[in-house]
């Protein structure tokens, strides 16, 4: 492989209790010790080039999160990848190296995986408070907007319906696709957790999970 | 993961220090393992993970199949809270295991102040605080690093300290547990054994017997103990143990960067300085060596710098050719290379081309003292023309930030001495306006930044026997040199006089203060080092409620005869040379360096011929 290429990896386990800020730092240095020919910024300030799709918040693992970058020479696939699990931190490991079809710019939105888990209420409460929001008309929420201090009222309920809720023995399993990425609305999972926990008044513990990203269409983002 | 502790994790500051998992860190199958040792640093993760002494036993230890070493660090106090309060035990970073299920808890004892911390680290962990409360041949609790040397007050809580360097006796002892577990012995024997060991103290194997006046009468070893504990050293740096690795930290933290050690020891005699007489005889590594071990760290961590450390980097004895030797590499993978510190006489033009000396801007040498009296008292051998010349080079080099470090409160230290640190800062500002070339000065005005820490007498120095400065008189000081600094391109910063007392009160205690520490730990008293947490108040009303005076120990002077609580530890420099070179103190005369000649210290018929030193 030669030229952009984009790897998949997971971020699980204790790593994601990272901060993208230090996460970056922790995959500049794995690139660095692969030794692979990465394509470096040109200019005063050389820096490896790469870059993520989408932050992952403190605490929430990735399970097919990817990275885009330039190679300046032939390296096979395999190659690529067996040298890219050279100096790994305990949750990282790139699984798949593929040729770009999409442009970075166009996901639209990501898929994630959550447990809800009350902590002083049951399962079935908590379920029966989520279809008691689900009923009503609207939710509406305030949203920080970029300008600093400000807010925008947004109603949460388009995103809601399309949120499939189950019930498990431990608490209430969310499979949701919410919009993100660049110049769109974003509508992060944490807002949908928040709404959950103030309307039902309980404590809630999460466990949450990106498992994937689509662009406008909602095909798969490769 | 716990699921207890994930979700505590989310609601503490920084969480990633407390999750272990870096590139780097070793797991074990706890099945294949005879022996586990936690390796405890009484401090934040980031203050830890900085430190050196950690990875050298962390790699040491991992070596041996059967061990398993793991890393412990002090949790801060929003984490501790909610561990507190969910029941969650302090625990070992690689198997989320708490120190209850360790044969060895190990914790490295750099300042005094992390006392408090080794105990609440104890308590935290669900293990009995004192030695004599854990009667089982298990969770073995041991400690070494520079204030083992006189581990008095601390001693009531630790089963056995490693005096001197530990890469050898710590798996020594290892080896012993290992064999006592198997025979089935119990503890107070595999402490008596242990005991036979060169460079172990068991602390329960000496009783202490006092004067009337409160200072110690006697110190007698029983159980066939040494009546003398001699330190270990390695006497061929070349041949010791250094790791191939560092775990790399997945957040910020002090150092985060290669460290090679180039040698241990120190040639100068600063009277003041506890690791120049305690780390004695010199011994260097070879550039060869030197140079390998770096490349292994590089290649295996990423990282793109390197600070040569020591005592004193700049008196390597093959610095130029060692630069040279590590450029033939580092240049290609856009390595540098750093120098911790800087000696007045140890800075060249030439120098600074091949490190990379912290940013340009600041600089920063340590005269230590304003007058060349009290140069010489201490044994600073640092004069003002060398100071002047090196100013003049590192401005000529485009430096116009330059910090001194002194100390205040040293011996015989008059009111003059303190004012000759606002002048000599004065002279380099000056210094500045005469010979700074025409371009510097053109960027901006120069800062001269004057830091004045606290003079802390500590054992095994010459001034072992000297008192400190009252808190009042420290301040009083520092007031003084505040007002005579004029200039405002001179500022001054001054460390807390405070914190210097209690660190001078356990510096130079005896056993008596282990009923101190007890209650500090009972109050709910850590991070004595950080100054969100530190309150001299409530230490002060501690000695009060158990009728035990701090200034005893702080600032009182001892007599040359008087038994000091650590005189059954045994560094090798005799205490005769101590007193001769106390003397000379009190006379201004300086000991010329162990490179020019040797002053008899004693370590030489007391370790032995070493590789890489100095000594005749
Ligand atoms: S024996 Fe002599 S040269 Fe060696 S450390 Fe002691 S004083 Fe220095």
């Amino acid at each position: 492989m030669n030229g952009d290429i984009r790897l998949w990896f997971r971020k699980t386990g204790p790593l994601r209790f990272t901060s993208h800020l230090d996460f970056m730092r922790y995959f500049g240095r794995v690139l660095k010790l692969s030794k692979l020919p990465v394509w470096y910024t040109q200019g005063f300030n050389q820096r490896m080039y790469f870059a993520f799709g989408q932050p992952l918040s403190l605490g929430m693992s990735g399970r097919r999160e990817f990275c885009d970058l330039t190679l300046t020479q032939d390296v096979s696939r395999g190659e690529i990848l067996s040298s890219l699990r050279k100096y790994n931190a305990q949750g990282f490991e790139v699984y798949d190296v593929t040729v770009p079809e999409m442009k970075l710019g166009e996901v639209a939105f990501g898929e994630y995986e959550a447990l809800y888990l009350p902590q002083n209420a049951s399962p079935q409460e908590l379920f029966g408070k989520i279809r008691d929001i689900l009923s009503l008309p609207e939710y509406l929420i305030q949203k920080k907007t970029k300008a600093r201090g400000g807010f925008k009222t947004l109603d949460l309920m388009p995103y809601l319906a399309t949120i499939e809720f189950s019930e498990t023995p431990e608490g209430v399993r969310a499979h949701m696709i919410l919009p993100c990425g660049s110049g769109r609305e974003n509508v992060s999972p944490k807002l949908i957790f928040e709404a959950i926990r103030d309307f039902s008044g309980y404590s809630i513990f999460q466990q949450i999970e990106r498992i994937g990203f689509y662009d406008a269409e909602k095909e798969s983002f490769r | 993961m716990d699921k207890r502790l994930e979700k505590i994790l989310y609601e503490v500051e920084k969480p990633a220090r407390y999750i272990g998992g870096e590139p780097n860190s070793i797991l074990k199958n706890k099945a294949d393992v005879s022996v586990r040792f936690a390796f405890c640093f009484p401090d934040l993760y980031e203050i830890g993970m900085s430190h050196l002494g950690i990875k050298i036993f962390y790699g040491a230890f991992n070596a041996r199949p059967d061990y398993w070493c793991e890393r412990v660090y002090a949790p801060w106090i929003d984490m501790e809270e909610k561990m507190r309060e969910n029941g969650i035990p302090l625990y070992a970073l690689e198997s989320g295991d708490p120190l209850t299920e360790f044969d060895f808890i190990g914790f490295t004892l750099q300042y005094e102040l992390s006392y408090s911390n080794v105990l609440n680290m104890l308590d935290l962990g669900g293990i009995p605080l004192k030695s004599a409360d854990r009667k089982e041949l298990f969770n073995i609790v041991v400690a070494g690093g520079p204030c083992a040397a006189n581990a008095e007050p601390i001693a009531d809580f630790i089963d056995l300290f490693f005096i001197g360097e530990g890469e050898e006796v710590d798996l020594e002892v290892m080896d012993l547990y290992k064999a006592c577990r198997a025979e089935g012995v119990s503890k107070a024997e595999f402490l008596r054994r242990a005991a036979q060991i060169q460079g172990v103290y068991v602390p329960s194997l000496y009783e202490i017997s006092y004067n009337a006046d409160g200072t110690v009468a006697a110190v007698t070893p029983k159980d066939g103990a040494p009546a003398k504990i001699k330190k270990r050293i390695m006497p061929d740096m070349d041949a010791s143990y250094y790791p191939e690795t560092f775990v790399t930290p997945l957040i910020e933290i002090v150092h985060d960067r290669a460290v090679e050690e180039v040698f241990r020891g120190c040639i100068r005699g600063c009277r003041f300085c506890q690791a120049g007489f305690m780390n004695r005889p010199v011994r260097e590594k070879s550039p060869e060596v030197i140079s390998a071990q770096c490349r292994s760290i590089c290649e295996t961590t990423g990282y793109d710098e390197i600070s040569l450390s020591s005592l004193s980097t700049s008196d390597y004895s093959k610095l130029d050719e060692l630069l040279d030797l590590l450029h033939t590499w580092t240049d290609a993978e856009k390595i540098s290379i750093s120098l911790p510190s800087l000696r007045v006489d140890g800075f060249s033009a030439a120098l600074t081309e091949k490190i990379k000396s912290v940013r340009k801007g600041g600089l920063t040498f340590a005269p230590e003292a304003g007058t060349q009296r009290m140069r010489d008292v201490i044994n600073k051998d640092v004069t003002e023309p060398q100071l002047r010349k090196t100013v003049d080079i590192a401005f000529a080099e485009g430096w116009n930030k330059i910090k001194l470090y002194f100390m205040i409160g040293l011996p015989t230290e008059t009111y003059e001495d303190v004012a000759g640190i606002a002048e000599l800062a004065q002279m380099v500002a000056d210094e500045y306006d005469l010979h700074a070339p025409q371009n510097v000065r053109a960027r901006g005005n120069v800062t001269v930044t004057i830091s004045t820490a606290s003079f802390v007498p500590k054992p095994f120095t010459p001034f072992q026997w000297e008192p400190q400065d009252p808190i009042e008189t420290l301040k009083d000081k520092q007031m003084f040199l505040a007002k005579n600094v004029r200039s405002r391109r001179v500022r001054y910063n001054w460390h807390d006089a405070d914190t210097s007392f209690l660190e001078a009160v356990f510096a130079r205690g005896d056993r008596k203060l282990g009923a101190v520490l007890l209650e500090a730990q009972k109050r709910g008293i850590r991070f004595d080092g950080w100054e969100q947490c530190f309150s001299l108040e409530r230490w002060l009303e501690i000695f009060r409620d158990l009728s035990i005076d701090p200034a005893f120990y702080a600032n009182r002077r001892r007599n040359f005869d008087e038994v000091l609580p650590w005189d059954h530890i045994d560094y090798g420099v005799s205490k005769s040379f101590l007193r001769r070179e106390c003397e000379k103190a009190y006379r201004a005369e300086i000991t010329a360096n162990c490179r020019e000649q040797c002053a008899g210290c004693g370590i030489i018929a007391s370790c032995g011929k070493v590789k890489g030193g100095v000594c005749p």
